[in-house]
């Protein structure tokens, strides 16, 4: 016997299609003896009839004319499409424009001649103009060590030559000790010409110019001993450990000089011996062969006012004030 | 170049190729445009219950439909593909008509159906081609509710009710545009049908 669930579908269907004839055949008994399922047969074809009878309803008479303002609109190049729209359809400027972006990659790419450095590192050379500006702190002050060791050891230049290469790199001296007419340079500027030659044109290079580059490196090695006769008159010969030698800073940075210094102390294996608090310098212990890189070291906090006279006639330990 | 010789016997297909070109595009898509607005606009309006709307509705799917050419192979007729361009922009309708109703004082403080269920039609009539239903008022009352039933409908059931009682596709075309089986189309026609039967029987409007 056909259920009355099963014959709903099937009312349904019948309402679009024909049925399968065993379909039709069972729901037509059904119903002859169902009064529910033709109760619900006759509400679907009244809501059926009725659902069709909706009228159609008619479009606005300005509607194809917007739509086609839209279209047009939608077709129109943008602004940028009107650059793009000779790329897109002219095979010319494709191959062109294909050419252009492979040449710029290419160039963009490639690698670097020999010869030419991609990333010129802070060199401790003294041909280098690069030294003691913000550069790795150790670098510098350590390859000048390793690459002019005996430079750093040797004794004393005699006094004619200390005298002639006596200058003051790192910061104008008073003014009676100075030779050239140094330019008050930025403090990285002038600590750089320690190291290095200064540039063309600047007075303070003046000493290096028209010089054989050996002789420049000896004299860049001797300067930094012979810096140590300007300043506060400091007598010559190997500090002995009571009379602390005292290095006179100008920081650029007053808030972080502590933490420079103490950075460029450990750097040369010096210590600071704990004194009174102070906040306006250390004590330093360290070898005296160190002490004139202790000197490029601060030369980066700001200007070095003040520093003693290289002693190291003979390797020793002293003891140095840093005072800023 | 002389005017194409287009008339409403030109059939979609030839349309469609001038369309793809340059001189005679716009042209030849406004033939479309007058050829299928209406039928569209019919769609729309019972999918989405509102006039205005549904005028929107369809000009958005002429446009995308009009972007869209270059990537309409021809495989179905170009009226199933723009209905399927129609249905998926009536369901964007319906979301506008959503988030505007909420902005409105007429949304969730107003129920659309009364404590009793009846539902409410309150709409004004679009424009059509029958005649006045004053001598009619009867008619045009069942008319209303069924409008206001068939907009009760879940979204899905409202389609396929459309698709075949109002636009005449096949089950077979119904399964192919909402991309489902033929079981389908034929299970959720029941069940729309007999949620409008029973919304009308609610509501009072019996055979």
């Amino acid at each position: 016997m056909t259920g009355c669930r099963e014959v709903r579908d099937w009312l349904s269907e019948a309402l679009d299609r024909p049925l399968p004839p065993e379909a039709a055949s069972r729901l037509e008994a059904h119903l002859k003896e169902c009064p529910a399922c033709r109760a619900e047969q006759e509400e679907l074809r009244w809501a059926h009839r009725h659902l069709r009878r909706l009228e159609v309803v008619e479009p606005p008479p300005w509607m194809t004319a917007k739509i086609m303002a839209k279209v047009r609109a939608e077709a129109a190049p943008s602004f940028w499409g009107r650059f793009l729209v000779p790329l897109l359809i002219n095979p010319q400027f494709q191959v062109a424009t294909i050419l252009l972006v492979a040449a710029t990659g290419y160039y963009v790419t490639r690698p670097q001649p020999r010869g030419v450095p991609a990333r010129v590192e802070p060199q401790p050379d003294m041909e280098s103009a690069e030294v003691a500006a913000p550069a790795p702190q150790a670098a510098p002050v350590d390859s000048l060590r390793k690459k002019n060791p005996a430079k750093f050891d040797a004794p004393a230049q005699p006094a004619e030559q200390e005298k002639r290469e006596e200058k003051d790199h790192f910061a104008p001296a008073p003014a009676k000790e100075r030779q050239d007419s140094v330019p008050s340079a930025p403090p990285a500027a002038v600590a750089s010409e320690a190291i290095a030659p200064a540039a063309p044109g600047r007075a303070s290079g003046a000493w290096l110019a028209g010089e054989p580059a050996a002789d420049k490196k000896a004299k860049l090695i001797g300067e930094t001993r012979a810096t140590a006769e300007l300043g506060q008159g400091q007598s010559g010969g190997a500090k002995s450990e009571t009379s602390p030698a005292v290095i006179r800073l100008a920081p650029t940075h007053p808030q972080t000089v502590r933490a420079e210094v103490e950075r460029a102390v450990r750097q040369v294996g010096g210590s600071i011996l704990p004194t009174a608090e102070d906040s306006r310098g250390v004590t330093v212990r360290l070898g005296s062969r160190r002490l004139q890189e202790l000197v490029i070291l601060l030369g980066r906090t700001g200007r070095v006012l003040e520093q003693p006279r290289d002693p190291a006639e003979e390797p020793a330990l002293m003891t140095v004030q840093v005072r800023w | 170049m002389s005017a194409p010789r287009w008339n409403e016997e030109t059939e979609d297909r030839e349309l469609i190729s001038a369309c793809r070109d340059a001189g005679t595009a716009e042209a030849a898509f406004e033939w479309l445009v007058r050829r299928h607005q209406k039928t569209m606009l019919n769609l729309a309006y019972r999918v989405v219950g509102d006039y205005e709307e549904a005028s929107e509705v369809v000009q958005d799917a002429f446009v995308a439909a009009y972007k869209g050419l270059a990537t309409f192979r021809g495989e179905a007729k170009f009226s199933t593909w723009l209905t399927t361009i129609t249905l998926n922009q009536a369901r964007n309708g319906l979301v506008r008509i959503k988030a505007r109703r909420r902005h409105e004082a007429y949304s969730l403080d107003e129920p659309r159906t009364t404590v009793e269920g009846e539902v409410r039609a309150d709409r004004q009539d679009p424009p059509s081609s029958a005649p006045s239903a004053l001598d009619q008022m009867e008619e045009a009352m069942v008319r209303r509710k069924i409008e206001a039933c068939l907009q009760e409908l879940p979204l899905d059931f409202r389609e396929v009710l459309v698709l075949r009682d109002l636009q005449d596709h096949s089950y077979e075309e119904i399964g192919a545009l909402l991309k489902v089986r033929e079981g389908t189309v034929k299970s959720r026609l029941f069940r729309a049908r007999e949620g409008l039967k029973d919304c009308l029987k609610r509501n009072r409007v019996a055979p």
